[in-house]
């Protein structure tokens, strides 16, 4: 036991030396019982879900296998837009980046309105019609099956 | 430098990679006798490889970005689970020299050449230097270009049509195809944000577009006692948006004199490279013109690998072991021998009638073929859930036989007996490919698959109908 002890002593201090010497912004491994979480942004602790800023596309809380719910509510008189695949649905370009629309914001026809991003095919999502932008209906980062509503759309007036 | 002695080994290697290649390296490890731990993301905790493997460490949500793609993740796994090395796969973290550079200043072994060849080979414009001074052909083109003015003056001396490529690119991504000097400044444009998003560096250069070529890549291993030998080549002109669908080995549509013109060339390249470990140049093969260009070098171990194996029985992934332990080669030129063909089909869980959609999920039934010759590396298993956050290769079903029409006869078998249900997968592509007489004579190019077999409607419509019926 008392063996085992110092060996994991040993092992976090390898591992902390290896991040001192790194530019890396944080570390959370875990292996059995031992988990090591190191971090340059004290904020981070103590979390179980880590805030990591990766490249595109990557969020906060990373999908688990949580669904959205499969019957939204569309507003009387809006287009839903359903998702064309399953896939991981991503609401920006990239960490960080502006949410390509959000709720009340006026959109084209062809304007992406989020990413559905499967098997490293990133499928963009477009309202198909012009209008406002009246529910959104998944979270970022959130699984979601073929055919789950993602957006409601309320169509322009017609001129 | 200190002499090491033949017996020296590893102790435990932590994979940092997933799906069938992480299955792949966990039995070559057993094989060698050496541990073997696996990093895993939340979504593959529960995979075949984790269920092989003596040990797994956590490294992050399903993400790549966060856990697959993250340097310190994977240095720090290895660390926390006691390895002496990292064996990164092919993908992911295989060709970034940060890992590589990561592991040598911790102390672990990085199974692959140091940072440094990665570099020299990876980055393509400095690869085709390196090709420049070994002697070896490489495409009528440009290095870097800065301006679309320059890449004209270029287009107009190789004569268009011609492809942009990314300098960091690679693996079939990051090219433009240009046909006519008019689109040139629009596509450059396009070319030069795609490669900085992609890759993260927008160098662009010129290549002469040949239209009728063979892709044909020759196998290296060299260990660090400067011995290096070739394993054949293997022809991958079967390519849908330049990803691979259909490998073999060895290239047997070309003269035997062009076999051992690929052989020295890439032999010479990964000299002038000071190449060590396993690693792949990839040519272009002109048939209008019978010769070849070099197109780029892979230093790691290929996803087609195992047809070089089935046709000279050597293990690539022991071989990338035994060199990365800092023992000599356990064969000579002499000692590799080419006998009998071999073929390999990606099965790839996409809708082949949709589009080539990717179809992850749940797989209900998993039956795959087996039999003498047949060979699957695959991390599937009836219950196994395709998770949508990675790439679509569910399996490699690699069929041997004496010569290629054998191997021809052996994988139709084989396919017909292949058997999936839950995801819709690319076995009936693979049967279409091996029933068409061009296939059959060897008579295909890089643009066969979209320009004839895909584009043949008689050809699609089983399987959009299948699909259809599939659906219910």
């Amino acid at each position: 036991m008392e063996h085992k002890l110092s060996s994991d002593l040993e092992v976090i201090k390898a591992i902390v030396d290896a991040f001192e010497r790194s530019d890396w912004a944080e570390i959370d491994v875990r292996s059995g019982s031992l988990r090591i979480h190191l971090s340059t942004q004290p904020q981070a602790f103590p979390g179980s879900a880590p805030e990591i800023p990766a490249g595109p596309p990557a969020v906060s809380n990373d999908t688990a296998d949580v669904r959205p719910t499969k019957t939204a509510a569309i507003p009387a008189g809006a287009h839903a837009v359903l998702s064309p695949s399953p896939g991981i649905f991503w609401r920006s370009p990239y960490p960080g980046a502006p949410l390509f629309a959000d709720l009340g914001d006026d959109v084209q026809s062809g304007s992406t309105l989020a990413i559905v991003e499967v098997m490293k095919l990133m499928n963009h999502i477009s309202s198909g019609i012009p209008g406002t932008v009246v529910g959104v209906f998944v979270e970022n980062g959130m699984r979601v099956d073929r055919g789950d509503t993602l957006f409601a759309v309320q169509p322009s007036a017609s001129p | 430098m200190t002499a090491v002695t033949q017996t020296s080994t590893l102790r435990r290697v932590l994979v940092a990679n997933r799906g069938e290649i992480a299955v792949r390296i966990v039995r070559a490890c057993r094989d060698e006798g050496v541990e073997v731990v696996v990093a895993v993301s939340d979504a593959d905790q529960d995979s075949l490889a984790a269920r092989l493997a003596d040990g797994i460490v956590h490294i992050g949500p399903p993400s790549p970005t966060q856990s697959y793609l993250r340097v310190g993740q994977i240095v720090c796994a290895a660390l926390l689970a006691r390895c002496d090395a990292v064996h990164p796969g092919y993908g992911f973290l295989s060709e970034r020299p940060a890992l590589a550079e990561a592991c040598a200043a911790n102390g672990l072994v990085f199974v692959g050449p140091g940072a440094d060849v990665i570099r020299r080979g990876g980055d393509k414009v400095a690869a085709r230097a390196a090709a420049r001074r070994a002697g070896v052909p490489v495409g009528a083109g440009s290095d870097t270009v800065e301006t679309v003015r320059a890449a004209m003056d270029i287009g107009a001396d190789i004569g268009f049509p011609v492809l942009l490529k990314a300098a960091a690119g690679g693996g079939g991504r990051g090219m433009v195809r240009v046909d006519d000097p008019a689109e040139l400044a629009t596509r450059f444009a396009v070319a030069s944000s795609e490669a900085l998003s992609a890759f993260g560096d927008g160098r662009l250069y010129v290549e002469r577009l040949v239209e009728n070529a063979r892709h044909v890549e020759v196998q290296l291993l060299a260990d660090t006692y400067g011995n290096i030998v070739h394993l054949g080549d293997r022809d991958c002109s079967l390519q849908r948006r330049y990803q691979k669908v259909l490998e073999e080995a060895p290239a047997s549509a070309l003269p035997a004199a062009l076999h051992h013109r690929l052989a020295e060339a890439a032999v010479a390249l990964g000299r002038e490279l000071d190449y060590v470990g396993a690693g792949t140049v990839e040519f272009l093969v002109d048939l209008d013109r019978d010769e070849f260009v070099f197109l780029e070098v892979n230093t790691r171990v290929q996803v087609e690998h195992p047809v070089t194996e089935m046709v000279t029985g050597v293990d690539i992934v022991r071989e990338q072991l035994r060199i990365a332990a800092g023992s000599p080669l356990s064969l000579t030129q002499d000692d590799v021998v080419v006998s009998g063909h071999s073929i390999e089909c990606r099965i790839n869980a996409e809708s082949v009638g949709s589009g080539f959609a990717p179809s992850p999920g749940r797989v209900v039934r998993w039956s795959p073929p087996d039999g003498p010759g047949i060979r699957l590396d695959t991390h599937v298993f009836t219950g196994y859930d395709v998770p949508p956050h990675y790439d679509s290769l569910l399996a490699k079903l690699i069929v041997g036989g004496t010569d290629r029409d054998d191997a021809i006869r052996n994988l139709r078998a084989a396919l017909a007996a292949f058997e999936v249900d839950g995801v819709d997968t690319t076995i009936e592509l693979h049967q279409r490919i091996v029933d068409h007489p061009d296939f059959q004579t060897d008579n295909v190019n890089t643009k066969w698959l979209e320009r004839v077999l895909l584009a043949d409607p008689a050809s699609m419509s089983s399987t959009t109908q299948r699909d259809a019926a599939a659906r219910g």
